[in-house]
Protein backbone atom coordinates (compact mmCIF):
# COMPACT_ATOMS: atom_id res chain seq x y z
CA UNK A 1 0.00 0.00 0.00
CA UNK A 2 1.53 3.13 -1.03
CA UNK A 3 2.19 6.16 1.48
CA UNK A 4 -0.53 8.71 0.60
CA UNK A 5 0.83 11.91 -0.99
CA UNK A 6 -0.46 15.19 -2.16
CA UNK A 7 0.05 17.25 -5.28
CA UNK A 8 1.32 21.25 -5.13
CA UNK A 9 1.55 22.79 -8.26
CA UNK A 10 4.94 24.45 -8.20
CA UNK A 11 3.72 28.07 -9.86
CA UNK A 12 0.48 28.46 -8.25
CA UNK A 13 -1.83 31.07 -10.01
CA UNK A 14 -2.01 34.48 -8.68
CA UNK A 15 -4.70 34.53 -6.10
CA UNK A 16 -5.01 39.01 -5.86
CA UNK A 17 -8.75 38.41 -7.21
CA UNK A 18 -11.93 38.80 -5.55
CA UNK A 19 -14.44 36.02 -4.91
CA UNK A 20 -13.86 32.50 -3.60
CA UNK A 21 -13.53 30.57 -6.99
CA UNK A 22 -10.94 33.55 -8.60
CA UNK A 23 -12.92 35.05 -11.12
CA UNK A 24 -11.18 37.26 -13.45
CA UNK A 25 -12.55 39.59 -16.72
CA UNK A 26 -11.47 38.16 -20.04
CA UNK A 27 -12.35 39.26 -23.65
CA UNK A 28 -13.06 35.98 -26.20
CA UNK A 29 -12.32 36.05 -30.15
CA UNK A 30 -15.47 35.59 -32.11
CA UNK A 31 -16.70 36.02 -35.65
CA UNK A 32 -19.40 38.96 -35.49
CA UNK A 33 -22.63 37.57 -37.87
CA UNK A 34 -25.53 39.77 -38.98
CA UNK A 35 -28.41 39.45 -41.20
CA UNK A 36 -27.38 39.78 -44.58
CA UNK A 37 -29.40 39.76 -48.20
CA UNK A 38 -28.66 36.42 -48.70
CA UNK A 39 -29.27 35.31 -45.47
CA UNK A 40 -32.07 37.42 -44.43
CA UNK A 41 -32.59 35.67 -41.06
CA UNK A 42 -28.98 34.78 -39.94
CA UNK A 43 -28.94 35.83 -36.53
CA UNK A 44 -31.88 33.21 -36.24
CA UNK A 45 -30.88 30.83 -38.02
CA UNK A 46 -27.51 30.41 -36.58
CA UNK A 47 -28.62 31.04 -32.67
CA UNK A 48 -31.39 28.52 -32.95
CA UNK A 49 -29.35 25.74 -34.81
CA UNK A 50 -27.05 26.27 -32.14
CA UNK A 51 -29.30 25.28 -29.70
CA UNK A 52 -30.75 22.88 -31.61
CA UNK A 53 -27.12 21.26 -31.75
CA UNK A 54 -26.60 21.54 -28.05
CA UNK A 55 -29.54 20.17 -27.07
CA UNK A 56 -28.71 16.97 -29.07
CA UNK A 57 -25.03 17.29 -28.22
CA UNK A 58 -23.89 17.47 -31.76
CA UNK A 59 -20.31 19.22 -32.26
CA UNK A 60 -20.89 22.78 -33.51
CA UNK A 61 -18.95 25.56 -33.03
CA UNK A 62 -20.03 28.03 -29.45
CA UNK A 63 -21.76 31.23 -30.17
CA UNK A 64 -23.71 34.15 -28.20
CA UNK A 65 -25.91 36.29 -28.49
CA UNK A 66 -24.85 39.82 -28.43
CA UNK A 67 -26.32 43.14 -29.32
CA UNK A 68 -24.60 45.50 -32.26
CA UNK A 69 -25.53 48.14 -35.03
CA UNK A 70 -29.53 47.57 -34.99
CA UNK A 71 -29.93 45.00 -32.50
CA UNK A 72 -28.85 41.59 -32.16
CA UNK A 73 -26.04 39.77 -33.73
CA UNK A 74 -24.50 36.31 -33.54
CA UNK A 75 -21.09 36.31 -32.51
CA UNK A 76 -19.41 32.61 -33.36
CA UNK A 77 -16.49 31.94 -31.26
CA UNK A 78 -12.79 31.03 -32.68
CA UNK A 79 -12.49 27.18 -32.24
CA UNK A 80 -8.75 26.70 -30.64
CA UNK A 81 -7.24 29.25 -29.11
CA UNK A 82 -7.96 33.16 -28.46
CA UNK A 83 -6.45 34.27 -31.62
CA UNK A 84 -5.57 31.03 -33.61
CA UNK A 85 -8.05 29.43 -34.89
CA UNK A 86 -8.04 26.28 -36.69
CA UNK A 87 -8.10 26.02 -40.21
CA UNK A 88 -11.61 25.05 -42.38
CA UNK A 89 -11.98 21.55 -43.37
CA UNK A 90 -10.26 20.77 -47.15
CA UNK A 91 -11.96 18.86 -49.29
CA UNK A 92 -9.36 16.27 -49.52
CA UNK A 93 -9.72 15.66 -45.67
CA UNK A 94 -13.59 14.89 -45.91
CA UNK A 95 -12.73 11.04 -45.82
CA UNK A 96 -9.81 11.28 -42.61
CA UNK A 97 -12.10 13.57 -40.99
CA UNK A 98 -15.00 11.10 -41.10
CA UNK A 99 -12.71 8.35 -40.24
CA UNK A 100 -11.37 10.61 -37.23
CA UNK A 101 -14.17 11.76 -35.54
CA UNK A 102 -17.03 8.80 -36.82
CA UNK A 103 -19.08 10.01 -34.39
CA UNK A 104 -19.21 13.77 -34.77
CA UNK A 105 -19.39 12.56 -38.56
CA UNK A 106 -22.63 11.24 -38.16
CA UNK A 107 -24.07 13.57 -36.26
CA UNK A 108 -23.21 16.43 -38.05
CA UNK A 109 -25.05 14.55 -41.10
CA UNK A 110 -27.68 13.46 -39.19
CA UNK A 111 -28.54 17.35 -38.53
CA UNK A 112 -27.92 18.80 -41.23
CA UNK A 113 -30.47 16.88 -43.16
CA UNK A 114 -32.79 17.44 -40.28
CA UNK A 115 -32.43 21.72 -40.18
CA UNK A 116 -31.86 21.43 -44.61
CA UNK A 117 -28.55 22.92 -44.09
CA UNK A 118 -27.58 23.33 -47.73
CA UNK A 119 -23.86 24.95 -47.27
CA UNK A 120 -21.88 22.31 -44.71
CA UNK A 121 -19.05 22.24 -47.35
CA UNK A 122 -15.99 22.54 -45.40
CA UNK A 123 -17.51 24.67 -42.62
CA UNK A 124 -15.61 22.33 -40.40
CA UNK A 125 -12.74 22.99 -38.23
CA UNK A 126 -11.05 19.93 -37.09
CA UNK A 127 -7.70 18.99 -35.47
CA UNK A 128 -5.86 16.17 -37.29
CA UNK A 129 -2.36 16.37 -35.92
CA UNK A 130 -2.86 15.94 -32.12
CA UNK A 131 -3.93 12.35 -31.19
CA UNK A 132 -4.95 13.27 -27.92
CA UNK A 133 -7.04 16.42 -28.68
CA UNK A 134 -9.60 15.79 -30.28
CA UNK A 135 -11.32 19.03 -31.51
CA UNK A 136 -13.97 18.76 -33.78
CA UNK A 137 -17.29 21.95 -34.55
CA UNK A 138 -19.29 22.51 -37.10
CA UNK A 139 -19.82 26.02 -37.78
CA UNK A 140 -22.47 28.28 -40.70
CA UNK A 141 -25.79 27.68 -40.60
CA UNK A 142 -26.99 30.35 -42.42
CA UNK A 143 -28.31 28.63 -45.27
CA UNK A 144 -30.71 26.30 -43.51
CA UNK A 145 -33.81 26.64 -40.97
CA UNK A 146 -35.49 29.94 -41.89
CA UNK A 147 -33.55 30.36 -45.14
CA UNK A 148 -33.57 27.16 -46.97
CA UNK A 149 -35.66 29.45 -49.55
CA UNK A 150 -35.93 33.05 -49.35
CA UNK A 151 -38.70 33.45 -47.94
CA UNK A 152 -39.49 31.42 -44.66
CA UNK A 153 -42.93 30.32 -44.92
CA UNK A 154 -41.42 28.15 -48.19
CA UNK A 155 -38.72 27.09 -45.97
CA UNK A 156 -41.05 25.48 -43.04
CA UNK A 157 -43.14 24.35 -46.35
CA UNK A 158 -39.53 22.49 -47.38
CA UNK A 159 -38.99 21.29 -44.19
CA UNK A 160 -42.16 20.28 -43.37
CA UNK A 161 -41.73 18.20 -46.22
CA UNK A 162 -39.90 14.42 -47.24
CA UNK A 163 -37.27 16.30 -49.88
CA UNK A 164 -33.57 16.02 -48.72
CA UNK A 165 -33.02 19.55 -49.04
CA UNK A 166 -29.45 18.56 -48.50
CA UNK A 167 -27.68 18.27 -52.30
CA UNK A 168 -24.21 17.47 -51.16
CA UNK A 169 -22.87 16.66 -47.90
CA UNK A 170 -18.88 16.60 -46.94
CA UNK A 171 -19.45 12.97 -45.01
CA UNK A 172 -21.95 11.58 -47.81
CA UNK A 173 -21.27 8.02 -48.09
CA UNK A 174 -18.35 8.28 -45.27
CA UNK A 175 -21.31 7.44 -42.03
CA UNK A 176 -21.58 4.09 -40.80
CA UNK A 177 -25.44 3.26 -41.53
CA UNK A 178 -25.92 2.21 -37.61
CA UNK A 179 -24.06 4.86 -35.82
CA UNK A 180 -26.30 7.30 -38.21
CA UNK A 181 -29.33 5.23 -37.63
CA UNK A 182 -28.81 6.25 -33.78
CA UNK A 183 -28.43 9.67 -34.64
CA UNK A 184 -31.81 9.95 -36.28
CA UNK A 185 -32.83 8.51 -33.08
CA UNK A 186 -31.94 10.86 -31.06
CA UNK A 187 -32.89 13.45 -32.63
CA UNK A 188 -36.84 11.93 -33.42
CA UNK A 189 -36.76 11.02 -29.69
CA UNK A 190 -35.70 14.79 -28.53
CA UNK A 191 -39.03 16.27 -26.44
CA UNK A 192 -41.20 18.43 -28.12
CA UNK A 193 -40.87 20.78 -25.22
CA UNK A 194 -37.36 20.73 -25.63
CA UNK A 195 -37.47 21.75 -29.22
CA UNK A 196 -40.20 24.26 -29.28
CA UNK A 197 -37.43 26.15 -26.94
CA UNK A 198 -35.30 26.14 -28.95
CA UNK A 199 -36.99 27.97 -31.76
CA UNK A 200 -39.46 29.96 -30.09
CA UNK A 201 -38.38 33.34 -28.02
CA UNK A 202 -41.82 34.29 -27.27
CA UNK A 203 -41.72 37.28 -29.14
CA UNK A 204 -40.17 38.67 -32.41
CA UNK A 205 -36.54 37.95 -32.89
CA UNK A 206 -35.09 40.33 -34.95
CA UNK A 207 -37.53 40.13 -38.56
CA UNK A 208 -38.59 36.33 -36.81
CA UNK A 209 -42.38 37.19 -36.06
CA UNK A 210 -43.11 34.22 -32.98
CA UNK A 211 -45.96 32.56 -35.57
CA UNK A 212 -42.83 31.99 -37.82
CA UNK A 213 -40.55 30.74 -35.10
CA UNK A 214 -43.80 27.72 -33.57
CA UNK A 215 -44.35 27.20 -37.82
CA UNK A 216 -40.63 26.27 -37.75
CA UNK A 217 -40.71 24.30 -34.41
CA UNK A 218 -43.77 22.34 -35.66
CA UNK A 219 -41.89 21.57 -39.31
CA UNK A 220 -38.91 20.59 -37.39
CA UNK A 221 -40.78 18.04 -35.11
CA UNK A 222 -42.52 16.78 -38.24
CA UNK A 223 -38.81 16.49 -39.78
CA UNK A 224 -37.60 14.63 -37.07
CA UNK A 225 -39.97 11.76 -37.43
CA UNK A 226 -39.09 11.54 -40.78
CA UNK A 227 -35.51 11.54 -40.88
CA UNK A 228 -34.95 8.29 -42.06
CA UNK A 229 -37.06 8.28 -45.04
CA UNK A 230 -35.82 11.74 -45.83
CA UNK A 231 -32.13 10.60 -45.95
CA UNK A 232 -31.11 8.81 -49.05
CA UNK A 233 -29.58 5.50 -48.80
CA UNK A 234 -26.50 6.73 -50.50
CA UNK A 235 -25.47 9.11 -47.57
CA UNK A 236 -24.55 6.22 -45.25
CA UNK A 237 -22.39 3.18 -45.39
CA UNK A 238 -23.58 -0.21 -44.97
CA UNK B 1 19.31 32.79 -70.73
CA UNK B 2 16.53 31.46 -70.91
CA UNK B 3 13.17 32.57 -68.02
CA UNK B 4 10.36 31.10 -67.41
CA UNK B 5 7.34 32.70 -65.31
CA UNK B 6 6.25 31.34 -62.32
CA UNK B 7 3.24 32.67 -59.56
CA UNK B 8 4.25 33.64 -56.33
CA UNK B 9 2.41 34.42 -52.67
CA UNK B 10 3.09 35.28 -49.94
CA UNK B 11 1.78 33.43 -46.68
CA UNK B 12 0.67 35.91 -43.82
CA UNK B 13 -0.66 36.36 -40.48
CA UNK B 14 -2.33 39.17 -38.58
CA UNK B 15 -2.47 38.61 -34.85
CA UNK B 16 -4.92 41.39 -34.48
CA UNK B 17 -7.32 42.11 -37.01
CA UNK B 18 -8.44 45.40 -36.34
CA UNK B 19 -5.00 46.50 -37.24
CA UNK B 20 -4.70 44.50 -40.56
CA UNK B 21 -1.03 44.50 -40.20
CA UNK B 22 -0.21 41.71 -42.17
CA UNK B 23 3.46 39.88 -41.39
CA UNK B 24 4.78 37.78 -43.94
CA UNK B 25 5.11 33.76 -42.81
CA UNK B 26 5.46 32.19 -46.12
CA UNK B 27 5.83 31.53 -49.68
CA UNK B 28 4.09 30.15 -51.92
CA UNK B 29 5.17 29.01 -55.57
CA UNK B 30 3.69 27.70 -58.98
CA UNK B 31 5.30 26.65 -61.53
CA UNK B 32 5.39 24.09 -64.64
CA UNK B 33 2.57 22.01 -62.76
CA UNK B 34 4.17 21.91 -59.60
CA UNK B 35 3.97 24.44 -55.94
CA UNK B 36 6.41 24.59 -53.08
CA UNK B 37 5.98 26.35 -50.25
CA UNK B 38 8.25 27.49 -47.89
CA UNK B 39 7.14 28.99 -44.57
CA UNK B 40 8.47 30.29 -40.96
CA UNK B 41 10.40 27.52 -38.77
CA UNK B 42 11.43 24.84 -41.76
CA UNK B 43 14.17 23.12 -41.17
CA UNK B 44 16.60 21.34 -43.34
CA UNK B 45 15.92 18.08 -42.03
CA UNK B 46 12.54 18.40 -43.36
CA UNK B 47 11.28 19.08 -40.17
CA UNK B 48 9.00 22.28 -39.04
CA UNK B 49 9.88 24.20 -35.39
CA UNK B 50 6.80 26.55 -34.40
CA UNK B 51 8.93 28.26 -31.80
CA UNK B 52 9.49 30.75 -35.05
CA UNK B 53 5.93 31.11 -35.26
CA UNK B 54 5.29 31.84 -31.63
CA UNK B 55 8.33 33.78 -31.18
CA UNK B 56 7.52 36.14 -34.28
CA UNK B 57 3.64 37.12 -32.38
CA UNK B 58 4.42 36.40 -28.73
CA UNK B 59 2.80 33.61 -28.82
CA UNK B 60 3.86 31.22 -25.95
CA UNK B 61 4.66 27.30 -27.28
CA UNK B 62 1.37 26.10 -26.03
CA UNK B 63 -0.04 27.36 -28.97
CA UNK B 64 1.79 25.69 -31.76
CA UNK B 65 -0.26 22.80 -32.06
CA UNK B 66 -2.31 25.73 -34.13
CA UNK B 67 0.28 26.36 -36.01
CA UNK B 68 1.30 23.17 -36.87
CA UNK B 69 -2.53 22.47 -38.30
CA UNK B 70 -2.31 25.33 -40.19
CA UNK B 71 1.25 24.61 -42.05
CA UNK B 72 -0.48 21.08 -42.81
CA UNK B 73 -3.35 23.07 -44.57
CA UNK B 74 -0.92 24.99 -46.82
CA UNK B 75 1.57 22.31 -47.28
CA UNK B 76 -1.57 20.17 -48.58
CA UNK B 77 -2.90 22.76 -50.83
CA UNK B 78 0.68 22.99 -52.18
CA UNK B 79 0.59 19.18 -53.00
CA UNK B 80 -2.84 18.84 -54.47
CA UNK B 81 -3.27 21.89 -56.24
CA UNK B 82 -2.69 21.54 -60.31
CA UNK B 83 -2.86 25.16 -61.03
CA UNK B 84 -2.46 28.59 -60.13
CA UNK B 85 -6.38 29.61 -60.48
CA UNK B 86 -6.79 26.44 -57.86
CA UNK B 87 -4.77 27.86 -56.03
CA UNK B 88 -6.24 31.83 -55.99
CA UNK B 89 -9.55 30.11 -55.68
CA UNK B 90 -8.87 28.62 -52.23
CA UNK B 91 -7.01 31.22 -50.65
CA UNK B 92 -10.14 33.60 -52.01
CA UNK B 93 -12.29 31.18 -50.19
CA UNK B 94 -9.24 31.62 -46.97
CA UNK B 95 -9.55 35.33 -47.69
CA UNK B 96 -13.53 35.21 -46.97
CA UNK B 97 -13.54 32.73 -44.15
CA UNK B 98 -12.41 35.52 -41.81
CA UNK B 99 -9.33 33.87 -40.28
CA UNK B 100 -6.07 35.52 -39.74
CA UNK B 101 -4.20 33.50 -41.98
CA UNK B 102 -4.26 34.67 -45.44
CA UNK B 103 -2.28 35.46 -49.20
CA UNK B 104 -0.95 38.15 -50.27
CA UNK B 105 -2.08 39.18 -53.80
CA UNK B 106 -0.40 36.84 -56.57
CA UNK B 107 2.62 38.03 -58.06
CA UNK B 108 4.18 36.92 -61.44
CA UNK B 109 8.02 36.18 -62.03
CA UNK B 110 10.52 35.70 -63.94
CA UNK B 111 12.92 33.37 -63.32
CA UNK B 112 16.04 31.56 -65.12
CA UNK B 113 14.68 28.69 -66.76
CA UNK B 114 16.22 25.77 -64.99
CA UNK B 115 15.51 27.22 -61.79
CA UNK B 116 13.04 24.78 -59.63
CA UNK B 117 10.12 26.60 -57.63
CA UNK B 118 11.43 24.69 -54.44
CA UNK B 119 14.45 26.98 -55.23
CA UNK B 120 12.03 29.85 -55.60
CA UNK B 121 9.99 29.39 -53.26
CA UNK B 122 13.55 29.40 -50.79
CA UNK B 123 14.69 32.61 -52.57
CA UNK B 124 12.02 34.81 -52.25
CA UNK B 125 11.62 33.66 -48.29
CA UNK B 126 15.11 34.52 -47.52
CA UNK B 127 13.82 37.80 -48.76
CA UNK B 128 10.24 38.32 -47.93
CA UNK B 129 10.19 36.73 -44.51
CA UNK B 130 11.76 37.84 -41.61
CA UNK B 131 13.27 34.93 -39.85
CA UNK B 132 13.04 36.20 -35.93
CA UNK B 133 15.94 34.88 -33.28
CA UNK B 134 15.56 32.20 -31.04
CA UNK B 135 17.62 32.97 -27.50
CA UNK B 136 19.87 29.83 -27.47
CA UNK B 137 19.94 29.78 -23.78
CA UNK B 138 15.98 28.29 -24.07
CA UNK B 139 17.04 25.29 -25.94
CA UNK B 140 16.77 22.76 -23.00
CA UNK B 141 13.86 24.25 -21.88
CA UNK B 142 12.59 24.20 -25.48
CA UNK B 143 13.49 20.17 -26.10
CA UNK B 144 11.74 19.47 -22.90
CA UNK B 145 8.49 21.23 -23.73
CA UNK B 146 8.67 19.48 -27.29
CA UNK B 147 9.48 16.42 -25.78
CA UNK B 148 6.12 16.71 -24.30
CA UNK B 149 4.19 18.34 -26.58
CA UNK B 150 5.05 15.58 -29.31
CA UNK B 151 4.56 13.06 -26.15
CA UNK B 152 1.27 14.24 -26.01
CA UNK B 153 1.47 13.92 -22.61
CA UNK B 154 0.19 17.34 -21.50
CA UNK B 155 -3.26 16.09 -23.34
CA UNK B 156 -3.37 13.60 -20.51
CA UNK B 157 -5.85 14.40 -18.01
CA UNK B 158 -3.55 12.93 -14.98
CA UNK B 159 -0.53 14.84 -16.55
CA UNK B 160 0.75 17.62 -13.86
CA UNK B 161 3.79 19.93 -15.29
CA UNK B 162 6.23 21.28 -12.82
CA UNK B 163 4.95 19.61 -9.47
CA UNK B 164 5.93 18.99 -5.69
CA UNK B 165 4.66 16.42 -4.45
CA UNK B 166 4.29 15.62 -0.44
CA UNK B 167 4.81 12.04 0.92
CA UNK B 168 2.83 12.25 4.43
CA UNK B 169 4.69 10.15 6.53
CA UNK B 170 3.00 11.25 10.15
CA UNK B 171 5.30 13.96 11.53
CA UNK B 172 8.09 13.67 8.97
CA UNK B 173 6.32 14.54 5.68
CA UNK B 174 9.53 14.08 2.64
CA UNK B 175 8.80 16.33 -0.72
CA UNK B 176 10.22 15.94 -3.59
CA UNK B 177 9.88 17.54 -6.95
CA UNK B 178 9.26 16.59 -9.94
CA UNK B 179 9.11 18.32 -13.56
CA UNK B 180 6.40 15.84 -14.82
CA UNK B 181 4.16 13.36 -13.17
CA UNK B 182 1.25 10.99 -14.32
CA UNK B 183 -0.85 10.43 -11.88
CA UNK B 184 -3.04 7.06 -13.39
CA UNK B 185 -3.43 4.57 -14.18
CA UNK B 186 -0.21 3.82 -13.27
CA UNK B 187 2.20 6.58 -11.73
CA UNK B 188 4.87 7.84 -13.47
CA UNK B 189 7.59 10.45 -12.42
CA UNK B 190 9.55 12.32 -14.63
CA UNK B 191 12.79 14.41 -13.80
CA UNK B 192 15.34 16.67 -15.38
CA UNK B 193 19.24 16.48 -15.52
CA UNK B 194 20.84 19.50 -17.26
CA UNK B 195 24.46 19.34 -18.64
CA UNK B 196 24.71 21.97 -20.85
CA UNK B 197 24.89 25.49 -18.80
CA UNK B 198 25.26 23.98 -15.66
CA UNK B 199 28.34 23.71 -13.79
CA UNK B 200 30.26 20.30 -12.12
CA UNK B 201 28.90 20.80 -9.11
CA UNK B 202 25.22 21.73 -10.16
CA UNK B 203 24.68 18.57 -12.25
CA UNK B 204 25.89 16.70 -9.59
CA UNK B 205 23.33 18.53 -6.93
CA UNK B 206 20.96 17.87 -9.84
CA UNK B 207 21.98 13.67 -9.67
CA UNK B 208 21.68 13.85 -6.23
CA UNK B 209 18.25 15.40 -5.93
CA UNK B 210 17.66 12.17 -8.82
CA UNK B 211 19.12 9.94 -6.64
CA UNK B 212 17.35 11.20 -3.68
CA UNK B 213 13.99 12.04 -5.06
CA UNK B 214 12.99 8.57 -6.78
CA UNK B 215 14.76 6.52 -3.91
CA UNK B 216 11.98 8.18 -1.64
CA UNK B 217 9.20 7.34 -4.19
CA UNK B 218 9.92 3.92 -4.38
CA UNK B 219 10.34 3.80 -0.99
CA UNK B 220 6.97 4.47 -0.39
CA UNK B 221 5.31 2.27 -3.10
CA UNK B 222 4.41 5.71 -5.14
CA UNK B 223 6.66 4.80 -7.81
CA UNK B 224 7.48 1.62 -9.25
CA UNK B 225 11.26 1.65 -10.13
CA UNK B 226 10.36 1.25 -13.72
CA UNK B 227 8.43 4.42 -13.70
CA UNK B 228 11.06 6.50 -12.72
CA UNK B 229 12.18 8.72 -15.78
CA UNK B 230 15.15 11.09 -16.27
CA UNK B 231 15.10 13.20 -19.46
CA UNK B 232 18.67 14.65 -20.40
CA UNK B 233 20.75 16.86 -22.58
CA UNK B 234 23.95 15.55 -24.18
CA UNK B 235 26.07 14.64 -21.05
CA UNK B 236 29.75 16.60 -20.79
CA UNK B 237 32.31 13.60 -21.25
CA UNK B 238 34.24 14.36 -18.22
CA UNK B 239 30.21 14.15 -15.60
CA UNK B 240 29.31 11.36 -17.70
CA UNK B 241 29.59 9.03 -15.19
CA UNK B 242 27.06 10.39 -13.34
CA UNK B 243 24.27 8.91 -15.83
CA UNK B 244 26.01 5.48 -15.18
CA UNK B 245 25.41 5.85 -11.37
CA UNK B 246 21.67 6.82 -12.03
CA UNK B 247 20.58 4.06 -14.66
CA UNK B 248 20.28 1.49 -11.73
CA UNK B 249 17.59 4.13 -10.43
CA UNK B 250 15.66 5.82 -13.65
CA UNK B 251 15.46 5.30 -16.92
CA UNK B 252 16.86 7.77 -18.72
CA UNK B 253 15.90 8.93 -22.03
CA UNK B 254 17.64 11.47 -23.78
CA UNK B 255 15.99 14.59 -25.01
CA UNK B 256 17.95 14.73 -28.70
CA UNK B 257 16.52 11.14 -29.17
CA UNK B 258 13.85 11.25 -31.76
CA UNK B 259 12.29 8.19 -30.10
CA UNK B 260 11.89 9.86 -26.55
CA UNK B 261 8.49 11.22 -26.94
CA UNK B 262 7.14 7.36 -28.63
CA UNK B 263 8.98 6.31 -25.33
CA UNK B 264 7.11 8.35 -22.90
CA UNK B 265 3.31 7.74 -24.75
CA UNK B 266 4.27 3.90 -24.78
CA UNK B 267 5.19 4.33 -20.64
CA UNK B 268 1.76 6.06 -20.50
CA UNK B 269 -0.52 3.92 -22.76
CA UNK B 270 0.67 0.55 -22.36
CA UNK B 271 -0.76 0.52 -18.88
Amino acid sequence: MPTPYRIHKLFPPRRNVQGITHPVACTLHGILKFDCPDSPHLVYNEFAAMRLAQALRVPVADGVLTVAADGYAYASLEVALPGLDLPDMRKSDYRKVAARYPEAAAAILAFDYWIGNRDRGGNIKAAMLSEHLPLFRAFDHQFALLDVEQDPARSVERLKSTEPIVKFHPFQGLVEKTRLEQWLVRIACLPDDTLRNCCVFGQAFRTVLPETQEALYQALSVRSRRLSEIIPAAAMRP
Amino acid sequence: MTTREVTCWTIRYAADPFRQEHRNIGVLVHGQGETHLAMLGDQPSGDSDARYFCRAFGYGEAVSWVFREWERWFKALAMEARTAAEIQDELNHLAKSGARFDAGEPINAIVPAGESPLVVARRLFGSMVTVPKIPKRSTFQHDVDDTFRRSELEFVSTFHRDVELEIEVPGQPQFVRLAAFVEAPVPLGIKLLRFNGRTAAEVADQANDVLYGFAALTAHGILGRDRCIVLHDEPKARLAHLLQRIAGAAMLLPLNDPETPHALRRLVHAD
